[in-house]
């Protein structure tokens, strides 16, 4: 009897104390950012933190290989893997420009994709979101097919690869019951987890338009979500918040009333979110202008630039399209190098002494306009400060 | 005392019955919340791009274009907008940032009804960071529109306003007609808007 008594108890105190499974870790070192939109200084200079031999590569160009439209590149294997959303394929170049091959399959087949939505790279096989047939697809070196997952109400906006888990954030309405805002899949034990951890705030925090919504280094996974003001990290299969981001003044974060007007003035959200083993780097549209924060992580201070330059190269600026704890790539347009000519041209202020300023010299004299783009492969110092 | 452990018994019974169905309640109640929550964010969210839409039709509708000003075709030659509104057109004016769902689903649209309306009265203007998107999009959609690029100063009368949109030019009247911006959850207000516009401006090409 007294046993009875004493199970039922205890069954009473563990059915009263139960916990929501994959909740995030909690922890107290979530860190302010404190982005200080007033206090914009003018550039960074970039050349203090890169070694001098920057890799110059423009992009083959022929007709199996025209790019419309590049969403991300990742550069592993020697090779810089593009997507290209409007000819919704994955094309490969070497390091030295020369096109590879493409990922190209897409169709109505069970062994084909609808839509390329996002896609990370692991070993030599690549691992691509398909939203529209509810799945993730990896495609070994010879573009077979060898694993779909389906994914099921889960829609993947942002994905990295952290060995042996594929990190995947949502960035829609998280109001919904299945609605879930992270998505960790083990490619070894074949296991994925959904999670909702946090709620959503009263906020009208949207990141519309966002580029890079998840950000890998150093074996984590940055990543941001709309109607949150937190940066969470996730480790494996844990998710922690580790920042909290405000902007100093015109960030809509207050639910907009139906008829209130919106200000053009606002700071509507996030467009890109990057990390150094150093740095977190936020992007950010004000007034129709990027603006780029940088968060120093030991120091815990954030500076806004107007953008980042690449002094010993003519003052280029440099828009990261690619960036990790070892490296920025930044992707230029043929002609934003052809018509650079304002007052003076970028390649009159490079030092004659540069031996780059020969090379670009030349890529730019046979550059068309409909020329593939150019890649600008920067590599970190070990003592840079980025 | 066995009465005593009897009732205690009882008690604690009753206790885990309750809490269970409490805690049954509490989740199918949470779970209507939730799709109600997510039901008025949805109504909430389309009355606001309602009201946004609404907002750019008394913006444009009316507006008058200087037909001096240029556009930038395929071959990377400029020519002015009076030598393409030699008729009526309707232009689908998109950007290469807006997104590529919402545009997939004009195209789709504007293949479905250019035999009646003619290839040659359907011209794209598009805002794109380079000139073989141009030639990629015409490939990739197995299009016969003609695509053009926006003059910066042209850029500023037709902005991109983060969503495609349609207007209508007719010869010698420079005025912005019937402006709409179509939404891909409302199918079937974008079919009508096609179906309008059919009869108003292009009856003859309808008949053929």
């Amino acid at each position: 009897m007294k046993n009875i008594i004493a199970f039922l108890s205890l069954a009473v105190f563990l059915f009263s104390c139960s916990k929501k499974m994959n909740a995030p870790e909690p922890s107290r070192q979530v860190s302010e950012m404190k982005i200080d939109v007033d206090k914009v200084t003018d550039s960074y200079d970039l050349s203090q933190d890169i070694s001098s031999d920057v890799k110059i590569v423009p992009l083959e160009t022929n007709e199996n290989c025209l790019i419309g439209n590049i969403f991300k590149i990742i550069y592993t294997n020697q090779t810089y893997y593009i997507l290209d959303k409007l000819s919704n394929q994955i094309l490969l170049f070497d390091d030295k420009g020369k096109f590879v091959s493409k990922l190209n399959r897409s169709g109505p087949g069970p062994q084909e994709y609808v839509k390329i939505d996002e896609f990370v790279v692991v070993g030599e096989d690549i691992w691509i979101s398909d939203n529209a047939s509810k799945r993730i697809i990896c495609y070994n070196k010879d573009y077979s097919m060898v694993e779909s997952v389906g994914m099921k109400d889960f829609w993947v906006y942002g994905m990295a690869y952290n060995a042996p888990y594929i990190h995947m954030v949502n960035n829609w309405i998280p109001s919904g019951a299945k609605n879930h805002q992270v998505c960790i899949y083990n490619i070894h034990n074949k296991k994925k987890h959904y999670s909702k951890p946090f709620n959503p705030l009263d906020t009208d925090i949207f990141h519309r338009g966002i580029k890079q919504q998840i950000a890998y280094a150093e074996n984590s996974s940055l990543f941001i979500i709309s109607y949150n003001d937190t940066i969470f990290r996730m480790e494996g299969e844990k998710i922690t918040p580790v920042y909290t981001y405000a902007f100093s003044k015109r960030f809509n974060n207050g639910q907009r009333k139906l008829n209130e007007k919106e200000s053009p003035d606002n700071i509507k959200g996030i467009i890109g979110l990057y990390q150094t083993s150093k740095s977190v780097i936020i992007l950010y549209p004000d007034r129709k202008r990027t603006r780029f924060a940088i968060y120093n992580k030991a120091e815990k201070q954030c500076h806004v630039y107007i953008n980042i330059k690449d002094v010993s190269l003519g003052n280029m600026s440099i828009f990261p399209d690619y960036m990790d704890q070892e490296a920025i790539i930044s992707i230029k347009e043929p002609s934003s190098l052809l018509y650079l000519n304002n007052e003076e041209h970028f390649l009159e202020k490079i030092d004659s002494n540069n031996p780059k300023k020969e090379q670009l010299s030349s890529i730019i004299s046979n550059l068309k306009e409909e020329s593939n783009p150019i890649i600008f492969h920067y590599t970190f110092k070990k003592d840079s400060k980025l | 005392m066995r009465m005593f452990l009897g009732l205690l018994l009882l008690i604690l019974l009753a206790t885990v019955v309750h809490l269970y169905i409490l805690n049954n309640t509490q989740k199918e109640m949470n779970l209507i919340l939730n799709h109600e929550i997510e039901r008025m964010a949805k109504e909430n969210e389309m009355a606001f791009l309602h009201q946004g839409n609404r907002k750019y039709e008394i913006m444009f509708n009316g507006r008058c274009l200087a037909t001096s000003q240029k556009v930038i075709k395929e071959s990377g030659d400029s020519v002015p907008l009076d030598q393409l509104f030699r008729g009526t057109k309707l232009v689908f004016r998109y950007s290469e940032l807006n997104c590529n769902t919402c545009i997939d689903k004009q195209i789709d649209i504007l293949k479905k009804y250019a035999a009646k309306i003619g290839n040659d009265n359907i011209i794209l203007f598009v805002s794109s960071t380079n000139s073989r998107y141009r030639i990629q999009f015409k490939k990739v959609n197995n299009i016969h529109f003609s695509i053009y690029e926006l003059s910066s100063s042209l850029e500023k009368q037709l902005p991109n306003i983060d969503l495609p949109y349609y207007f209508i030019m007719e010869k010698d009247n420079p005025r912005i007609n019937s402006f709409f911006i179509p939404q891909k959850e409302l199918h079937q207000l974008t079919e009508e808007y096609f179906r309008e516009i059919l009869n108003k401006y292009f009856p003859k090409t309808t008949k053929q």
